[in-house]
Formats: structure tokens, sequence, C-alpha cells
């Protein structure tokens, strides 16, 4: 069942009623991603408020998510028993409340979902006992356009799973071929040669604010295509009226393309819960705003929102941020006067949030003007900072705009007042001179200890860079995300500098634990990152294939064909050969959306990745810890900042089927179904299995 | 030997650097006892050397007096520095017994075996006190200690850290919660009050 954002209160008021009433406790299942948990640290406050019970659990893959909901007992009363959730009665369950994650699989037991990923799963969707908060209108009445298609027939959903896998599967690879023949023609050719239900799934849904740039278009062109639809789709609903096979053939083909329609984010969680916190007494809460400012940031640097989004994202922050009264730069200090009656002196204006347009740099108020200009993606990509020439334009820039180059590599903190104080109207001078005419972007500071101020997208970038620290999950998983937690909170038991955004002062020296620890990784991540793109393009490393480019980011000297031995001398020689020993940090899907986002916005602005030859790219990397590679695909846009669809899910998905399974298998665990793990001796056969895929 | 009384000034120091106790250092107080004997054997070798008896009357050669007086100090300093040592963990650890009544594992191995038994013996004597008077001096948050002070709210956000979970703990108002590890739980202060002090949870401070 999907409820929209207005319907928030209800969802959480049912919650807090069923531990009044029934004594249920509460289970918060959380991605641990930073919009989850800035949405948990947002949503056990308002728990906390109302003294309701609850545990969280911090889950990564869909089997841990499900072992958790299939076993009550072990949620509840700490026995591992595998006793079946759906063999309990409903009113002995826990209430369970899943962040960004669960929307896109089948839940066993009743939840409340709040998800950002989309496709949802339409057996969740008309379940009476799912509850997702949809976080717009259009989804819903997207799903309702599904149900009026029949598409939600309670029969069919509630067939056994595997028949309905099957079903799909079957479907699946027939449309996936019917679709990559669209794919090989014009962009209006594609629209109008899609099968009719498809298109019209296509055309009308809107489900998130990046999706609309790129849909919309489509559907200022398509208006007559679209009449032509619908009164063949009339004709059709006579027919199946009549043929009950071609009805429930009809009905299947609807359900494929729902879900081939590839997955998407829509609004980032803390930001619908945020519409939860403004209705509650938190409602002139910074902190909850900020949560949901960091929140926001973080997806949009992961491209799960694009510009537009983040635009339409950032109005609705700073309308929230208006409310509380904080109106600007200085608007929230206290000033009192001085002992002498005269003086006016400013008090601490910490834990105050201000809107200001920030530059596209990486962590500038933590590093040096040049390092953030050199690292960011943006300038780095656009004057090609990583080769001698772009480098000299980096400088002459400087230079022109009148920063000393030891300055300009001085600490942002610590540059002379005098420099730091022209940057601003200087690179607004020489931005368009270099390319740069989008430098600047909505952002929002809080001021920290002693008047520094920090960035909410350099806090989302610190506290992605502590996760990735432990996305191996384990020991060290647990210790990253407690970190994280902590770090995100403004105060602590910590004292020590940097630990807290409430002792962190920007170009101090950085302490060893929480966000100052966060943001050393971050940067270090950047550095990681800029150099191994480099070096894979100057080695060669990216493969074109006619639907998609892939690279391989070995780590050992193994090589996805097992070629040489890992503890070999001669696999250490070759390690050493290739430069391949830091490479081993790119198993993660944070930092290797990095790596390719990184990869594709430099060929995009050099023009090799551009207009037909913008094709996804296919990261390979190894991770030698457990012997298997992590493989994410990722569309090239044609526009920076724009995202579209990830449809690779399915197609891994395929892929995977094909490669077989047993020990070897490939590990579709991820909620982001177009991240996945193949075994190395698997994972050439995957990458041709793909290619087959889309070549069909 | 190294200077006198070096060892047991080493061992107070110890005390100063760590956060609650160093482990029991066996082999310096065991180097401490060896010293003073030392000084004990010196001492009566050096009375048996400058001892002179002069018109019937036993004297001591002025010359050795200082020394045989530098020995004394020592083994007066050893005695007040070991002393000293013992006293303090003792007294933590009469502390710690207001806070739990069973010594955390953390800090157990930080213990000798003789400490280990002073504690229980303590804790049977204060359970038997306080059964005597009726009057439990140990059932208010921080104990006698005062702790952290007085709580203000009875409900306390925690992190279970303990390395393959908790265990399963049975709450105030009757339910069941399971402490697996990496888990955040907001609970009753009283069901994990215990479980802080034994390090196995830790308490999530701080908010936004």
């Amino acid at each position: 069942m999907l409820l929209d954002r207005s319907q928030l209160r209800n969802f959480y008021d049912q919650v807090v009623n069923d531990f009044h009433s029934l004594r249920k406790t509460v289970h918060i299942l959380v991605n641990p991603t930073v919009d989850g948990l800035c949405s948990q640290i947002m949503l056990t406050k308002l728990l906390q408020s109302d003294s309701v019970p609850y545990t969280v659990h911090y889950v990564q893959s869909k089997s841990k998510l499900l072992k958790i909901l299939s076993s009550p007992n072990a949620a509840s009363n700490g026995d591992d028993s595998d006793s079946d959730a759906e063999s309990v009665d409903p009113s002995d369950l826990p209430s369970y409340v899943l962040i960004n994650c669960g929307s896109t699989i089948p839940l066993p037991v009743p939840c409340y979902v709040i998800d950002s990923l989309r496709p949802f799963n339409l057996r969740n969707v008309y379940s009476e006992d799912v509850y997702i908060v949809a976080g717009e209108l259009e989804t819903r009445d997207e799903a309702d356009e599904y149900l009026s298609q029949g598409v939600g027939d309670g029969d069919y959903l509630t067939d056994g799973g595997e028949d309905e896998d099957t079903d799909e599967e079957d479907g699946v690879s027939e449309s996936e071929g019917e679709e990559e023949e669209e794919e090989d023609q014009d962009d209006g050719e594609e629209e109008a040669d899609f099968d009719d239900v498809e298109g019209r799934s296509e055309k009308k849904r809107k489900p998130n604010p990046q999706g609309e740039e790129v849909e919309e278009g489509e559907e200022g062109d398509q208006a007559a295509a679209d009449a032509e639809a619908d009164d063949a789709e009339e004709k059709e609903e006579e027919q199946e009226d009549i043929d009950p096979i071609k009805s429930m053939r009809s009905r299947r083909e609807r359900i494929i393309s729902y879900y081939n329609q590839g997955s998407c984010h829509s609004y980032p969680t803390s930001y619908v819960l945020l519409h939860l916190t403004a209705s509650s007494r938190f409602s002139g809460d910074s902190g909850m705003l900020w949560m949901a400012m960091v929140g926001s940031s973080s997806c949009l640097q992961e491209g799960k929102i694009d510009v537009e989004g983040w635009r339409e994202v950032a109005a609705g922050l700073e309308r929230e941020r208006v409310k509380l009264g904080e109106l600007g730069t200085g608007m929230g200090a206290e000033v009192v006067m001085g002992e002498d009656g005269r003086t006016q002196v400013q008090t601490s204006q910490r834990g105050n949030i201000v809107r200001e347009a920030e530059f596209r740099f990486c962590l500038l108020s933590s590093w040096s003007l040049y390092d953030a200009m050199y690292y960011s993606n943006y300038v780095s990509s656009r004057m090609s900072c990583f080769k001698g020439r772009g480098e000299a334009k980096l400088k002459e820039m400087l230079a022109k705009m009148g920063v000393p180059l030891d300055e300009a590599k001085q600490s942002w903190a610590f540059m002379k007042p005098e420099f730091r104080k022209k940057v601003k109207a200087m690179i607004h001078e020489y931005k368009e001179e270099y390319g740069l005419p989008d430098v600047e972007v909505e952002g929002f500071k809080m001021v920290t200890g002693f008047n520094s101020t920090v960035s909410s997208s350099d806090v989302a970038l610190a506290v992605r860079g502590i996760l990735d620290t432990g996305s191996s999950g384990g020991e060290a998983g647990v210790a990253a995300v407690a970190e994280a937690v902590d770090s995100l909170k403004v105060g602590g038991t910590s004292t020590e500098e940097g630990s807290t955004l409430a002792t962190l002062v920007n170009g101090g020296n950085v302490g060893g634990r929480g966000i100052s620890r966060g943001i050393a990784l971050a940067k270090t991540d950047r550095v990681k990152v800029m150099e191994a793109a480099v070096s894979m393009v100057e080695k060669s490393e990216i493969v074109a294939y006619k639907h998609f480019r892939f690279a391989y980011i070995h780590a050992t000297g193994i090589g996805a064909n097992g070629g040489v031995k890992g503890n070999s001398r001669a696999g250490q020689e070759k390690d050493k050969e290739n430069n391949n020993m830091g490479r081993a940090e790119f198993g993660t899907p944070g930092k290797l959306g990095m790596l390719a986002n990184f990869l594709m916005d430099v060929h995009r602005e050099n023009g090799k990745w551009k207009g037909r030859k913008a094709k996804p790219l296919v990261l390979l990397a190894e991770r030698p810890e457990d012997g298997m590679y992590l493989v994410g695909a990722y569309n090239c846009m044609e526009k920076s900042g724009t995202v579209a669809n990830n449809k690779f899910g399915r197609r891994f998905e395929i892929a995977a089927r094909q490669c077989g399974g047993g020990e070897e298998k490939v590990m579709r665990e991820r909620f982001d179904d177009f991240v996945v793990e193949v075994p190395r001796k698997t994972v050439q056969n995957f990458v041709q299995q793909l290619h087959v895929i889309m070549e069909q | 030997m190294d200077a006198y009384a070096a060892t047991s000034l080493e061992l107070l120091r110890s005390l100063n650097r760590s956060d609650w106790l160093p482990p029991y250092d066996e082999n310096a107080v065991e180097t401490v006892f060896k010293e003073q004997r030392t000084h004990v054997a010196e001492f009566k070798a050096l009375y048996e050397a400058g001892r002179r008896e002069v018109d019937g009357v036993e004297e001591i050669e002025e010359g050795i007096k200082p020394i045989m007086s530098l020995h004394i100090s020592t083994l007066h300093r050893n005695k007040r520095c070991l002393l000293a040592y013992q006293n303090h963990r003792t007294s933590k650890l009469r502390d710690l017994r207001f806070e739990t009544s069973v010594i955390p594992p953390h800090l157990k191995k930080q213990l000798s075996k003789q400490e280990i038994e002073y504690f229980k013996e303590y804790d049977s004597l204060l359970e038997s006190y306080q059964r005597s008077v009726g009057v439990s001096l140990t059932s208010f948050v921080g104990g006698l200690t005062g702790g952290d002070g007085c709580p203000s709210t009875n409900m306390i956000e925690v992190r279970v850290t303990k390395k393959g979970g908790a265990g399963e703990i049975v709450t105030d108002d009757g339910g069941t919660v399971d402490l697996k590890e990496g888990t955040t739980h907001f609970l009753k202060r009283g069901d994990v009050e215990r479980m802080i002090r034994m390090g196995e949870v830790e308490q999530v401070r701080g908010g936004v």
C-alpha cells in the first residue's frame, strides 16, 4: 500500500500507538548509506521524544534483511530459530520500519517502508500489510494506473513466488531483446516503435525529480503517439474481455514493462522524513533540518538525484530553513552589548545553518584551494588537470585571479584573508574563460566550533568515506557504521578535536576519529580515484563493446582468467609492475561509483563519450579478500548532472542466470541492483553473457 | 641494581598513567622485595664490619653511618610505595563493587588472583551488611560513588559493542531484547546499566 508524504504522520502515529496499546516493539532496519543514517537519526529522535523503545539493525544485503524479517523470534527474542514469520500472528510481530531498503523485494511480514529506490515490488504495493511511503503522488498514480490495467490482480500477485518469477524471467528475455533493438535506433524511433503498453508506461512515468528532464521532452514529442496508443489499448481491452489468455499475456507484459523501466531513486529519504518532523514538536529543530541537508547532499553526490532534482530539494530545504528564522549569514547570530554599552560582541553561532551557493570544489574548507579544484570532478574533468597542460591551465587561472600559488596551496583556513575574500569574485570573472560556467551550486553550511563552517556536501563526503572503510562487513563494518553515526551527531562523549561537528575547526590538525577522520579519508579517496582513472586511461584499460564499455580493476596479479597465482612471486611482481596494489580499495560500491563518475565526466568533457559514443560503463573491481569482483554498471549521460534509470539490474539478473549457480554463483545481494558480486572464475563469462544479452 | 627505590616508584607512576588500574605487576613487586632483602643484607654486613667495642661499649664506625642510614631510608620508602600501590588498587576495587557486583572481563585481566579474591570477600561482606541493615547501598544509579550523576532521563540509547553480542536480556516490563553485535537499542537505563559497566554495550551520546 502506498502512502504519500501527507500520510507520514499517520504512519508514525500508528507505530507509536502499536507500542502503547499492543506493546509492539519497534525494529528499524537501515541500509547504512549516508541518507539512510541521517534518516535513522531523525526517526529515532522522534521515537525517543515519545519514549518508544526501539532496536536498530543495519542491513547491507537483501538476505540479511529477509533473515531478520523472517525470524521474528530472532529479531525480538534473540532466538535464532528459523520459524516462519508468516505463521506467526501478525499482532505478535514487532513493528518493522525499513529505511532505504526493502521496497524492491517482496516483504514477508507487515512493514512500514521509507525507501527512495524505485521501482517498488508490486507485491508490496498491493499488499494490505506493507505500507510504503512513496514520497510523491506521481508514483501512487502510476501504481493506480497499473492497478486499473489489471496488473495488480490479486490472483497473479499472490501466486507462488517461483511461478511468478518464471513468468517474469521468461518474459524478460523476450523484452530485453526488443529493448536492445530499440536502443540501436534513433531516440525518436525508439519511442514510436516501442510496444504500446511499454511505451505508455515509459512516457507517463514520472517517479522522480531526475527523471523529469529526460522524459518530459519525450512526452511532448509523443502526444500524437499517446493518442494512438490509447486507441490501441482500448481495442486491446475489448479483446481482453473476450480472450482471457490474451488478457493474462497483456498483464504479464505490463508487469515486465514496469520492472524493465530500470532502477532509479526518488526524493532522498531524509528529505521525505523532514515532512514528518515538520509536523511534530521538532518543527523548529535545526538538527533535523541539517540531517535532511546532509542526506540530500549525499544523494546528489552519489548520482541518485540530478541537478534539477537537487534544486527542487534545496528549495524545499530552504523553505524549512527560513521557517527556523535563519534568514542568512549572521542573521541567527546572537549579538550582545559589551560592558561599555557600545561595543557589539558577537557570541557563538554554533549550529546556525546558512544557505550559500558553494563552488563545486572538493572539500574546500578542509583542503587548499589548489587541491580542492585539482581533485574535484567538475574542475578536473573540464580542465584535464591530471595532464601537464591542464595543470598549467589551472595555475594560469589562479595567476589571473591574482592568487599566488603558495597561497593557493596553503590550507583554505590559513590562506591570507586578502586573497580568500576575493576568490569568489575572481572565479566569477574567469569561470567562463576557463569553461567552468556552472561552477556554483546551491549549498548549505553549518557553523561549527569556533565559528568555522562546514558544508553539508563535505559532511556527506566525510561520512561516506567512513562508511566505505567498513563496506566489507564484519567487525570493520560495525565499527564504521558506529563511527559514521557519531560523526553525524553534533555532540558526543569524545572531546577529541574534530571528532564531532561541535569541535571541528577547519584547517586544524585532523583527529583520529569522527568527522575529521572522515574528511581525511574523503581526501585520500579523491586522490586515489584520480590516480586510478588516469592510470586506466593511460594504459587503455577501458574496452568498448558495441553496447557498453567495461574495464577491469585488478588488485592482484591473478587476473580474471586466474592466469597468475595470487601469492606467488610472479604474481607479486606483476602487481608491482601494474601498480595494482592500491586498487583493492575499489571493491566497495561507493568508491567504484566515484571512479565511474569521474571517468565518465572526463570523457564526456573531452568529447570522446558523447552522442552515439555515450555507452554505459561497466567496472569490475577485484576484491582480493574474498576472490570476488564487484561489478557496477553506470549510465553515461549526454549532459553532466543528469540521471537516467539504470536498466542493468535485469540484465545482470539474466547474465547471472546464464553463468549458472553452484559455488561460483553471482551474488545479487545489494539493494542497488546494478551492483553485483561475481566470483573470479566467472567474471569473464559474466561480461560475455552481458554482451550477448545486450546484443540480442 | 638500579637506583634505590626506582622500581617501587615506577609502580606508583604506572597507577598514575592508567585510566582505571594497570595490570598487577607481579614481577616489579617481586623485584622490590628482592631489593629489600638486599638492603637488609647489606645493612647487616655493614653493621658487622663497622661494629667495635670501646671500653665495653658497642660503637659503630662513624664513616659507615650515613650508608646504613641510606639503606634504612630506602627500606622505609619501598615499604611505603608498595603499601600505597596496594592501597590504591584495593580502593579502586571497593569502588568497583558499588558499581557492579561482578568484575567485568576486560577489568578482570588487570587484577591478581589475590585481588580477585579480595573483591569476592568484600562483595560478600557488603551483601551481608546490606541484608543485616535492610538497606541497599548500591541500588541507585551510580551507586555511592555517584557515577555519571543523576540521569536526566530513564531511557538511554546504547550500542552493542561486545563481539558476538551481549545476549538476551529481560526488560523491566517483561519483554526480551536480544543485544546483537552492532545493533542499537533505546531502553530503560536500568535494563542495561550493568552491561554498560561490564563494557558490553556503550551509551550513545550526542544528538542533532
